[in-house]
């Protein structure tokens, strides 16, 4: 290796603007900027985020997650039996197979940095598995230990690679279910860098978009899919409705929407009569301008790790409320005292929920200390931490370490 | 070229669903059949395209199953597509529901139990026969689940439609079917029987579950899907915990998958939301009466739904229902009138249904008036003896009004 720069091959599994793809992004960019690394990245789904991934590097799509082909699998089993997973399983296998050649270029990386659990299908057609393998790892009980595919699982563990982590729960569920030494794993939450604050116009420029001027906005940002909550930010919008009859609410999701579920997000709202008042606008290009719109995040999520959304929501000012859900619920109570720094209501509370934001909607100067508490708390505890210095080090460290040669991957079957 | 079978003959009407599944479509269509074998001289033929946790009991009923999932129909179609056919395997399903239509004395009626199961009826649909379709699908429902431009050919080759309830008859009228075309016919089910020993057992297998002496079960039956929603009914559970935890109530929902992504998100509801001691889970929806048995309270979680029959069942079991006040259930609960025994409450208003089911968890004896007068409304007029015969004279004037 010498002098020559450290040469990784970067895999994220989607190139949608969701969390995890960002994540990667800032990480790659800082390592390439600050470090002078070379990177390569192969995304396994199309995205908006291509062209940004590109500026790092050569970029290749290998289109091996198709998350819409899943999906669509998925519906034609209304009860989806083992049976039927295994032939889809069998299926995709296949599928997957004929992307081999598309990958036999790729060889001669010292690091392989999977940006996901998903992300790792791509052992399966990688050539050479580089002498260090680290996976920042964003799932949790769902993500990683049903969700995942066990070939693919099997695979990630099968490379020992050094787990980076975004919360303590990751980390736990890898030690405790899948034998992970805690000595390879690494807490970084995602605190990489501080979003840039949207202008006034940009704001502006969405508040007219969803048409509102005095309303107060209530949002929430994130694939519109279960672990999400979806279904329970427009309950909670329902209740909300009936708690302050008069008062001017928008609620507004943000966020890829797929029409199959959309129908049914869609559907409660008209018969909840929320249809002028509850809109889901699908992916944006600028989601910061959209975050700078609201005047309280909600995260309905049923599971979220570390959800950058958040960080950047509490960056912009924007006071939370939260289910119990996974790392917010750890954020929460790092300020310390009576006041946590998001509000957390119990798991699938939906009433709860709506009674905090009932709340804050009637006192805008509780929503403001509270939004400049999470800002100021990020600023000097989160974002202060640089955690891609630490991914650095950690990188540089078992570079160091490391054999020099790659290593032969593991058989699919 | 064949001959439609004579008027009269068994041959001249052909019920057909689209799956053994057990649902509202299946529930009546097993209904009927009983109810023809009693009481017609000549039964008609019924043929289900694929199969279900009912094949059984449609089979003893008299029922063809064409397309279970054993057959050498379905082995030979899951081979086409693995050998990368996906085409060929379509046809090789339209040549199967063909096979159907494709015989010496074909039906002059065809009914189809379901909108969304009427594709292959209409498309193989003899010439001059008239096509009956039962729809149970509200309007949103034929939104989600038939397509736009089959809904049209349907629309106008559709010769007859049989609606489960006036909010169902304004969705096709919605989606252009034309309203003289419309006949109301509410789901009926069959006096319930009561099985001692089959229940004993489900107890003793709710017992072994968690269930605990005293316990009010408070039951929901369905699939775990967005439309009988199992996620409304743990919001229930979750949400009575929390606000009467007083009350001795264990949550028992039927019809839940034994393995698989769905389970686990049904517990890892149950997990997060701290309710492992409270609701049970069964998988099993064949035996949907024996678990209802046991329920003493029925909630109905689901966000579309005609007068279900799963609601009747529980009322001809004498079990007060709360469900959300949408479609079939209002009509239901209005034509309860001063009865009790039926709650509609707002559309997911789940601090509503909360209330109504505590009311009823902490009185026995409400209960039981409740479940007593619910039972006498479903006795009074929606048994299958009360509502079939009308049924069967349209089918058999639509036979009748063939053009060969």
């Amino acid at each position: 290796m010498g002098d020559r720069p450290l040469r990784i091959l970067a895999v994220t599994h989607e190139a949608l603007r969701n969390g995890a793809p960002m994540v990667a992004l800032r990480v790659l960019n800082w390592l390439h900027e600050e470090r002078g690394y070379e990177i390569e990245i192969l995304s396994l789904q199309d995205g908006p985020l291509m062209d940004d991934f590109a500026e790092l590097g050569p970029t290749h799509l290998i289109p091996l997650f198709d998350l819409d082909e899943m999906n669509l699998a998925w519906r034609d089993v209304a009860e989806p039996s083992v049976d039927a997973i295994r032939a889809a399983n069998a299926r995709e296998d296949e599928r997957i197979e004929s992307f081999r050649p598309l990958a036999e270029h790729l060889t001669g990386f010292d690091v392989l940095y999977v940006n996901s659990a998903n992300s790792s299908r791509a052992l399966r057609i990688l050539p050479e598995i580089p002498p260090v393998v680290i996976a920042h790892i964003h799932e949790l009980d769902g993500g990683f230990n049903v969700w995942f595919d066990a070939v693919d699982r099997r695979l990630l563990l099968a490379t020992d690679p050094a787990f980076i982590v975004v919360a303590n729960a990751v980390g736990e569920n890898l030690i405790t279910h899948h034998g992970v030494d805690p000595d390879r794993v690494t807490l970084c939450r995602n605190e990489f860098t501080m979003p840039t604050p949207p202008t006034a116009a940009q704001v502006a420029a969405v508040r007219a978009r969803l048409g509102v001027t005095d309303e107060i906005v209530i949002g929430a940002m994130g694939s519109a899919e279960w672990r999400k909550g979806p279904d329970l930010f427009v309950q909670m919008a329902a209740v909300l409705g009936r708690r302050l009859p008069d008062a001017p609410l928008r609620f507004v999701w943000v966020g890829r929407t797929d029409d199959y579920y959309l129908s049914q997000y869609q559907t409660d709202a008209v018969r909840l009569g929320l249809s002028d008042r509850l809109t889901f606008v699908g992916e944006q290009t600028d989601p910061v301008s959209w975050l700078g719109a609201f005047d309280l995040f909600c995260l309905t999520s049923r599971e979220d790790p570390f959800p950058l959304v958040c960080l950047e929501a509490g960056a912009l000012g924007v006071p939370i409320v939260s289910f119990d859900n996974g790392g917010m619920t750890e954020l929460a109570a790092e300020a310390g005292g009576p006041e946590p720094l998001i509000e957390i209501v119990d798991y699938l509370d939906v009433e709860a929920m709506a009674n905090a934001v009932a709340v804050r909607v009637q006192d805008p100067q509780r929503r403001a200390s509270e939004g400049r508490r999470l800002q100021a708390h990020l600023e000097d505890h989160l974002f202060a931490a640089s955690s891609v210095d630490k991914i650095a080090d950690l990188i540089e460290g078992l570079v160091a370490a490391a054999p020099r040669s790659p290593r032969d991957p593991e058989p699919t079957r | 070229m064949n001959l439609l079978a004579p008027v009269g003959t068994k041959r001249s009407i052909l019920l057909t669903a689209p799956s053994a599944a057990r649902d509202d479509s299946t529930l009546s269509l097993l209904s009927f059949m009983k109810w023809t074998k009693r009481s017609v001289d000549a039964p008609p033929r019924v043929a289900v395209l694929s199969g279900g946790v009912m094949q059984t009991e449609l089979r003893e009923a008299g029922a063809r199953v064409i397309d279970s999932p054993t057959s050498p129909f379905r082995t030979a179609e899951k081979s086409l597509r693995r050998l990368g056919y996906p085409r060929l395997a379509q046809v090789s399903r339209r040549a199967l529901h063909a096979s159907i239509f494709l015989q010496p004395l074909q039906p002059r009626c065809v009914y189809a139990s379901t909108v969304h199961g009427a594709g292959p009826a209409l498309r193989h649909l003899p010439k001059g026969s008239r096509l009956v379709v039962h729809a149970y699908e509200t309007g949103d429902l034929l939104d989600q689940f038939v397509d736009a431009t089959m809904m049209r050919r349907l629309a106008s080759g559709v010769h007859m439609w049989v609606a489960a309830s006036d909010s169902v008859a304004e969705g096709l009228e919605e989606r252009g079917v034309d309203a003289d075309k419309i006949q109301r016919c509410s789901p009926f089910i069959d006096p319930p029987s009561t099985d001692a020993p089959k229940i004993r057992d489900a107890l003793a297998a709710l017992s072994s579950l968690g269930l605990r002496s005293g316990e009010v079960v408070v039951g929901g039956v369905g699939h775990s899907d967005w439309r009988d929603a199992p996620d409304l009914f743990l919001r229930v559970a979750a949400m009575m915990r929390r606000r009467y935890p007083e009350l001795p109530i264990r949550f028992v929902w039927v019809g839940a998958p034994d393995d698989g992504p769905t389970r686990w998100i049904l517990e890892h509801d149950i997990r997060h939301a701290g309710l492992e001691d409270s609701v049970t889970l069964i998988g099993d929806l064949a035996d949907t009466e024996i678990w209802l048995s046991t329920f003493d309270i029925l909630c109905l979680s689901s966000r579309v739904d005609p007068p279900p029959p799963t609601g009747l069942q529980a009322g001809g079991l004498g079990i007060p229902v709360v469900g959300f006040a949408q479609s079939g259930l209002l009509e239901l609960e209005h034509e309860a009138g001063a009865h009790h025994g039926i709650e509609g409450v707002p559309y997911l208003d789940i601090e509503t249904m909360s209330e109504r089911i505590a009311a009823l968890a902490r009185d026995a004896e409400v209960r039981r008036n409740a479940g007593d007068e619910f039972r006498q409304l479903v006795f009074a007029g929606h048994l299958t003896q009360d509502r079939a015969s009308s049924l069967w004279e349209l089918l058999k004037r639509m036979a009748h009004e063939t053009t060969r």
